[in-house]
């Protein structure tokens, strides 16, 4: 497993940690809490409805870039106690940050959201049981400038994409780290190595847009759950789908587009997997999706 | 003429569900988390039929235009404005027009399309529009939703329809290929 040899700080914020005694004894939820306590509430107590998020600590404390000690995971129950760290020098790389503290107060979690964003440069998951709620706050001037920094997700959701909600959040953190990895899709484990089609493990997004989402978990199980060059060119070559392609125009042309295709001379099909060789999987997504991809 | 009229429709028929048409793709499968409602874009969505400026009006210059190849069909987000004729009329967003619900399931493409604009309710075509500082509106038919099986006479009837409400100097990029 190739590392970038850099630790990279995950902060974990939300209030709903389970609550024990010792720790409470011990003053822990009133401070960072270390990546060991978190692990052994993940391995020990009822997390109730949070229990996604129990399994996405226990995901990363056992992943490998974790053991190796790329990954340093901090927890903390109040906003301002991160805020805090974050002043006295402790840099999050990704912040996962619940929206909800106590009572909802949505000017709060506002305030909060905002400052973190502007006191580090961390890439920023804001998961909420309020998800439906929530575009009505973000979509806001002061969050739009720094939409590419945050992205939200509801806890536990499945059906946003091939990957569920902490899935993609897993795969995120550990490509921050290392160049492949074992990821989560569909609750399935999948080697995943940054290859010549996909650039990042959310990329596995493309191929789902071109195969959809169905077809692309059966050819995943076909290729034993391992994404690399390989694999990924065996699952393009699987179909017998084509695109046209006019090497004059400079244009590929989806076969739906019939009245396009009506008016260019010297079309050639072409394969996914040639599309995907020849220019890029973004290329086939786009002419698949926009009817024509101009190159 | 504001709304569509019988001559319209008689080559813009028939209204389409979302993805009618696209042989890879269905409604039921394909319709992201996010990309279903319109209700929060109601104020952002520009009823075309008075030829106003829509809404968040911004200008693609004419080097951008070459460097996007927007007058042969290339994309450029930034200044790119979703169209969809629906049963009365046609209705524009700026296509970066921040959709967070969609980011989850898109998070390369956190915006609308063209389906937050008809709340996924049938319509006759969809496609792209380029307002260009030289004068010109740039219009395509990318849309996976509403406008990549759309025949060349619903494609006609289209442009037909826009410059009818008085939009002027529209041209088709896919005629520029």
């Amino acid at each position: 497993m190739t590392m970038k040899n850099e630790i990279k700080n995950i902060f974990l914020l939300d209030d709903e940690f389970p609550k024990i005694e010792e720790f409470i004894e011990r003053g822990v939820y009133g401070q960072a809490i270390n990546a060991d306590d978190l692990y052994h509430l993940a391995l020990y107590e009822n997390w109730g409805s949070l229990h996604y998020l129990k399994e996405l600590i226990k995901d990363i404390v056992t992943s490998e870039p974790y053991k190796q000690g790329f990954i340093n995971l901090i927890g903390y129950s109040n906003p301002e106690l991160a805020l805090s760290d974050i002043e006295d020098g402790i840099t999050p790389h990704v912040i996962i940050y619940d929206w909800q503290y106590g009572q909802i107060n949505d000017l709060n979690s506002q305030k909060w959201l905002l400052e973190l964003i502007n006191k580090s440069n961390a890439f920023i998951f804001i998961y909420s049981q309020i998800g439906e709620t929530l575009p009505q706050y973000l979509n806001k001037k002061e969050f739009n400038q720094h939409s590419n920094r945050f992205q939200l997700f509801l806890k536990g959701s499945k059906s946003n994409s091939i990957f569920y909600s902490e899935e993609f959040i897993l795969q995120f953190i550990l490509m921050e780290v290392a160049e492949s990895a074992k990821l989560k899709i569909h609750g399935l484990d999948i080697e995943f190595s940054k290859n010549n089609y996909l650039k990042q493990a959310s990329d596995i997004l493309y191929l789902e847009r071109i195969f959809g989402r169905l077809n692309l978990l059966e050819e995943i199980k076909n290729v034993q759950f391992s994404l690399n060059d390989e694999t990924i060119g065996k699952i393009l070559e699987s179909t017998n789908e084509f695109l046209y392609y006019s090497e004059e125009k400079k244009v590929l042309i989806s076969p739906d587009n019939k009245s396009t295709i009506d008016k260019i001379q010297s079309l050639q099909k072409i394969s996914f997997k040639q599309v995907a060789d020849k220019f890029s999987i973004q290329k086939l997504e786009e002419a698949l999706e926009r009817g024509i991809a101009l190159i | 003429m504001p709304q569509l009229t019988e001559i319209h429709i008689q080559s813009l028929q028939p209204l389409k569900t979302p993805f009618e048409g696209n042989s890879r793709k269905s409604l039921e499968i394909d319709l992201l988390k996010g990309e279903e409602h319109n209700d929060e874009f109601l104020n952002f969505i520009h009823d075309g039929f008075q030829n106003e400026q829509p809404k968040q009006f911004v200008e693609i210059t004419v080097q951008e235009l070459k460097i996007h190849q927007v007058n042969r069909g290339g994309k450029y987000p930034e200044k790119c404005f979703l169209w969809v004729i629906d049963s009365v009329s046609v209705k524009l967003i700026w296509e970066k027009t921040p959709n967070e619900r969609r980011r989850a399931s898109r998070p390369d493409r956190p915006y609308v399309c063209h389906t937050n604009i008809t709340g996924s309710k049938s319509a006759y075509i969809g496609g792209e529009m380029y307002f260009c500082e030289d004068g010109n509106i740039y219009l395509n038919f990318s849309s996976d939703r509403y406008g990549v099986a759309a025949t060349e006479e619903n494609k006609k009837m289209a442009k037909q329809y826009i410059g009818d409400c008085g939009y002027k100097n529209i041209i088709r990029a896919d005629n520029n290929l």
